[in-house]
């Protein structure tokens, strides 16, 4: 048909292409190749001859003058492909082919790889696209990941969210602490860097939202770099701060063998020992009632006070048979010291006055402990795995405190001046155990998972509160009241949970599936406090009931649910509904009575995805009702006073609180034009909302008690685009927005309180290879706070947090590093100090040897030594601003050894 | 040494003349035409292709080429090993003149045998740029549509000169080691290739059988296989390529 439509419109016009083709290299005239011409719009094959035996080709049966495709082919040349303009008459064209042999070893193909890919909900970075200096660890490599943030103190941030695991390989590695795991990884041995969020491994299975995803990172390793060995020793010294670590790392294709060991008091290696939410089982359905403690310190180095700390660890896992099982383990000990001194100021903000508190804290905390987890993973048969993980830990935590405050009225007047000591000692025991069994059936899309899991936590304590409290009640009758107080307290806690979890799935058609689900979740919690008052002279002991409890705490809760799931082409839809029933059921065997209570919640869910076909886009839209319980200390009518300015009170006959949540996502990376869009947008309705009725007396003491306020209402955004300015500068501008309105009760005049922040956001980066890195971050933000029962409470104020991170390489091996983040905080009528800081590092890097593998660094840090940190609460009714002392201005002299051997020799 | 003199000889010639050496013209090739009859097994239920009905049957072919012209013919000795002669199109010869553009086709109707002459089949080959190893030969990918709706992927070398292929398929620069009908779940693959002289009074087209021209040709299958077989229109394309 073309041939004939050709000849219609121009008959005289013909075209027609003859030629040689010869080699490249020899110049030999080639014969029998083949010369084809094909439709450059739909590859068409239109006529093709083969040279003759002088290389020479000639087509001229009725062509049509036009865009053709020719190629030109012969085994073991490389292919000749050329977009060709055919016109009216004799085209000549000589062509030349290249010899493959030649090719390979005179051609070096430098591709330029694709940095970032979109691959469903995984954002992956290409490693080798981003240069960083020879030996680095991975934490430099996410520095110039766009959208990621490293603060000072190693903590990282995808889009401004907290990134809670890393994983390395899809799999475990100390525990997924993201300082640790940053810090051991070489940026060299990454293949991909996948940012995504981390269901539950219930959950993931099932391919089903469990609305409990912490932000992971995967390090997806390159397959050369897994046989061989590789760490680094670090010393570092100066006047007053010393730091010295080791890492030694051995990966033998599935097993991987790491042991680390880090003294320090400048806070670097800090790890984070908080207790990991396990993503194992889904938990479904969970009811956390923490433990009765002492001492409110969370047993971590969060960048505050002055820390020792001395930690060391190991880890082993590893496959075998043909990796149907797995193993892995690790242990790790700590010990770490902190002393910490804190002032702060609270305005309270009372219907008829306003008071200010002043304190002071100085506290110095120990703390030892001792983790150890093991799992094992088998493969039944091809459709039936099976995971088993155990966990231990030991922990003993010691504490002096010294608290001291004044609380003033709007006179200036001081109404209560407290002093108070502690001293505490605690003991904690935790063990744990997880089974899930996860089986696939004969028919496609059809699963079942199940997951046991069961934990004994014990926690026993003991403490001496020495409080002098000296009172004035200046409304009334402007007396001085004594309220010292001399106890002593005993805390016994033991508890045990267990949750099974069961999810059926089974498709009803090939786009639709159901599943079904159901959760068990027992708890028990026996707890005792015992205090007691210690007479003046210091020997003799009564107890005080007042403030002593002795109560079992039963929780017993199964929730079901029905969900349905869609998938057409780019299209995901889940939709569903689960029941919950929960009771629970307190006995007081210090008083001797008995509550119980009957929940029964609604959990209904919606989400409608959409992925791109490419992989570049991607956009959700969802919706999660969940009923919230209210906890055990909300609802337990037993007083506490640790804090004798700040007591509470419980309320049995607290109900639950309803949350409605409505999300937006949208991210498009464009991986070509290397432009990101990151649009998330969030709206929160809660209605009866926890919230707080505040008594607070005319000697300023304050007593709270839970109640279920009206509704609460939190309103978030984030938009981010990314684009390149230049070949190497990258420019990112942003807007986000936090407003919540709340309410509480004080001093029986209902207070609605609205507050929040908005910020703008301006990036540049800019990446020379071997030559230069930089970041600057512009922050701006307005807070805002209002308070209905004080107007013109003048809390609003302007922020700027700026950063510029830069490393420039210079000639000789060595490298210059700085980081200087300015802080500029409005002052307010309350808060008239200046907090303005600007924290300003510096390190310069000289790698010696012929192999850069030993690196001298000199470093001064907070060189202008103006570290502090100051954070402003807007908490209901109370404005707080806390100031930390923290580590200032230090000069160092460190050796970095950094040893790797990859045995890619002996492969197998 | 003859090997090394041939080399020598080669290796001079190109130099004194110029040449790269030529690529062979003629050879045999033996394809395996292969079914999937669990697929039909599924479709139709085993009662109309038998219980014991292996999941795949072969049938063997060879095609033997010179230049332009080839003849594509059953490998008796296969047949009546398998049993496998009462498929449709078990018996096909097919002879092509590429130069001369006629193709001369024998069929087998309920034991009739017919002649057809024909131009050859005119396909519009659609490139790709996928390629794959058949029988040690590089192939490169092309796609078409044959007899208005049946999806064509073809694979063909341009190491052999001849543009020929099985059956009636040819028109692609070099010679096809492999077709398959992926709808139709059936594909002819080279199992050997043999680059050896042919010869060439062994390549002529078939002379026995009624003569007949296309459409008296489906008129004749559809009248008397239509009343015995509800399914011919599965397999019809068989006596049409």
């Amino acid at each position: 048909m073309l041939l004939t439509m050709g000849s219609l419109a121009s008959i005289a016009q013909r075209a027609s292409i003859k030629g040689y083709v010869t080699d490249t290299v020899s110049g030999l005239k080639l014969r029998d190749a083949v010369v084809l011409l094909a439709n450059s719009k739909d590859s068409m094959l239109v006529q093709f001859c083969r040279t003759d035996a002088n290389g020479y080709f000639k087509m001229d049966r009725n062509l049509v003058p036009g865009q053709y495709i020719i190629c030109v082919s012969l085994p073991s040349y490389v292919d000749y492909v050329e977009l060709k303009e055919l016109s009216g008459n004799v085209n000549s064209i000589d062509i030349s082919l290249f010899p493959k042999s030649k090719l390979l070893k005179a051609v070096v193909v430098k591709g330029k790889v694709k940095a970032i890919s979109l691959n469903g909900d995984t954002l992956e970075f290409k490693a080798d696209a981003y240069h960083v200096g020879a030996n680095a660890s991975v934490d430099e490599l996410f520095r110039q990941l766009p959208g990621f943030q490293v603060d000072r103190g190693g903590k990282i941030s995808v889009n401004g969210q907290a990134v809670q695991k890393i994983l390395v390989d899809g799999e475990e590695f100390f525990s997924d602490d993201p300082t640790l795991v940053s810090k051991t990884v070489r940026a060299d041995m990454v293949d991909k860097v996948q940012v995504f969020d981390k269901k539950s491994e219930q959950a993931a299975f099932a391919g089903v939202q469990d609305g409990k995803t912490a932000k992971a990172i995967n390090l997806k390793l390159k397959e050369d770099k897994k046989k061989g060995y590789f760490g680094k020793l670090i010393i570092g010294g100066g006047d007053r701060y010393y730091n010295g670590s080791g890492m030694f790392n051995r990966f033998k294709g599935p097993a991987k063998f790491s042991v680390y060991a880090i003294a320090s008091n400048t806070g670097e290696g800090d790890i984070s020992w908080k207790d990991r939410e396990d993503f194992g089982v889904a938990k479904d359905l969970e009811y956390n009632t923490p433990l009765q403690t002492l001492d409110s310190w969370a047993g971590q180095y969060a960048g505050l006070g002055f820390p020792q700390l001395y930690t060391a660890g190991a880890h082993y896992n590893n496959k075998w048979n043909a990796f149907n099982q797995a193993i892995g383990g690790e242990a790790r000990v700590a010990k770490l010291n902190l002393s910490e001194n804190m002032t702060s100021t609270t305005i309270s903000i009372l219907p008829t006055q306003k008071l200010t508190t002043s304190g002071n804290e100085k506290n110095y905390h120990i703390l030892l402990q001792q983790k150890y987890n093991g799992n094992y993973q088998v493969r039944l048969d091809s459709m039936t795995e099976l995971k088993a993980k155990i966990g231990a830990a030991v922990g003993n935590k010691t504490g002096d405190r010294n608290i001291a405050s004044v609380i003033r009225n709007e006179a200036g007047l001081s109404i209560n001046e407290l002093s108070q000591y502690t001293n505490t000692d605690e003991r904690s025991n935790s063990w744990m155990g997880e089974l899930i069994v996860n089986k696939r059936f004969r028919k496609a899309g059809r699963l079942l998972t199940l997951g046991l899991s069961g934990a004994y936590n014990t926690l026993n304590g003991n403490g001496t509160f020495i409080t002098n409290n000296l009172a004035w009640d200046r409304e009334n009758t402007d007396t001085s009241i004594n309220l010292d107080t001399r106890q002593y307290k005993e805390t016994a806690s033991k508890q045990d949970k267990i949750n099974l979890d069961v999810l059926y799935r089974f498709p009803i058609s090939q786009t639709s599936a159901l599943s079904l689900k159901y959760a068990m979740a027992l708890g028990n919690m026996k707890s005792q406090l015992t205090t007691f008052n210690i007479a003046s002279d210091g020997k003799n002991k009564s107890i005080d009931s007042i403030y002593s409890n002795n109560y079992l705490f039963r929780s017993v809760g199964n929730k079901a649910g029905i969900h349905y799931h869609f998938v057409k082409k780019q299209f995901q839809l889940e939709a569903g509904n689960d029941i919950g029933l929960t009771s629970f059921n307190q006995t007081d065997y210090f008083r001797y009575n008995l509550i119980k209570r009957n929940f029964v919640g609604w959990f209904p869910n919606i989400e409608l995805k959409y992925s791109g076909k490419n992989g570049t886009r991607t956009a959700s839209l969802s919706y999660l009702g969940n009923t919230i319980l209210p906890s055990a200390l909300q609802l337990q009518p037993l007083a506490n006073n640790t804090d004798p300015n700040n007591i509470i009170i419980g309320n049995p006959q607290l109900g639950p609180s309803y949350s409605n949540t409505i999300k937006l996502l949208y991210i498009n990376a464009d991986f070509i034009a290397r432009k990101t869009t990151w649009i998330d947008i969030g709206y929160n309705l809660i209605t009866g909302d926890f919230t707080t009725a505040d008594q607070i007396d005319s000697i300023g003491r304050k007593k709270y008690q839970f109640i279920n306020g009206d509704y609460t209402t939190l309103w978030t955004g984030n938009a981010t685009y990314s684009f390149p300015l230049a070949k190497s500068l990258t420019m990112g501008v942003s807007a986000g927005w936090n407003l919540r309105s709340s309410m509480n009760i004080v001093n029986n005049a209902k207070n609605r309180i609205r507050n929040g922040n908005y910020v703008a956001g301006l990036f540049f980066s800019e990446s020379l290879p071997e030559k230069l890195n930089i970041t600057l971050n512009v922050n701006p933000s307005y807070n805002y706070n209002s308070s209905s029962v004080a107007e013109n409470s003048g809390a609003d104020y302007w922020m700027l947090d700026t950063r510029l991170q830069a490393t420039v390489y210079f000639p000789l091996k060595s490298e210059l590093h700085t980081s200087c983040s300015l802080l500029l905080r409005q002052k307010t009528d309350e808060f008239t100090d200046n907090t303005n800081v600007v924290l300003w590092d510096i390190w310069i890097n000289k790698r010696l040897l012929k192999s850069e593998a030993l690196i001298l660094k000199l470093s001064a840090t907070d060189v202008l030594n103006q570290a502090k940190s100051v954070f402003r609460y807007i908490n209901t009714n109370y404005i707080s601003e806390y100031r930390y002392d923290v580590i200032k201005r230090y000069f160092q002299v460190g050796l970095t050894w950094n040893f790797s051997n990859f045995n890619n020799s002996a492969k197998p | 040494m003859r090997y090394v003199l041939l080399f020598l000889f080669i290796f001079l010639g190109t130099l004194v003349f110029g040449q790269s050496p030529p690529l062979p013209v003629e050879g045999s090739i033996v394809f395996e035409r292969k079914e999937n009859s669990a697929y039909f097994k599924k479709k139709w239920g085993t009662s109309n292709t038998g219980d014991q009905a292996p999941d795949f049957k072969s049938l063997f072919f060879e095609l033997k080429f010179t230049g332009t012209k080839s003849v594509y013919m059953p490998v008796d000795s296969v047949i009546k090993q398998n049993g496998t002669g009462g498929l449709p199109g078990a018996d096909n010869i097919v002879y092509t003149d590429i130069e001369n553009n006629t193709t001369t086709c024998m069929r087998n109707v309920l034991g009739t045998y017919f002649l057809l002459e024909k131009p050859v089949a005119p396909i519009k080959w659609k490139l790709t740029g996928e390629t794959r190893m058949i029988a040690g030969f590089e192939c490169r990918r092309a796609n078409a549509i044959i007899l208005d709706s049946i999806y064509v992927v073809a694979f063909y070398t341009d190491n052999i000169v001849s543009n020929l292929g099985p059956e009636t398929f040819a028109g692609l620069p070099g010679m096809i080691l492999g077709v398959a009908l992926p709808h139709q779940h059936v594909s002819w693959f080279a199992q050997t290739v043999n680059l050896r002289n042919v010869d060439e009074t062994s390549i002529r087209p078939p002379v026995k059988g009624n003569k007949t021209t296309s459409s008296g040709f489906l008129t004749t299958v559809k009248s008397s296989l239509g009343p015995l077989d509800p399914y011919l229109n599965e397999y019809l394309y068989m006596y049409l390529l």
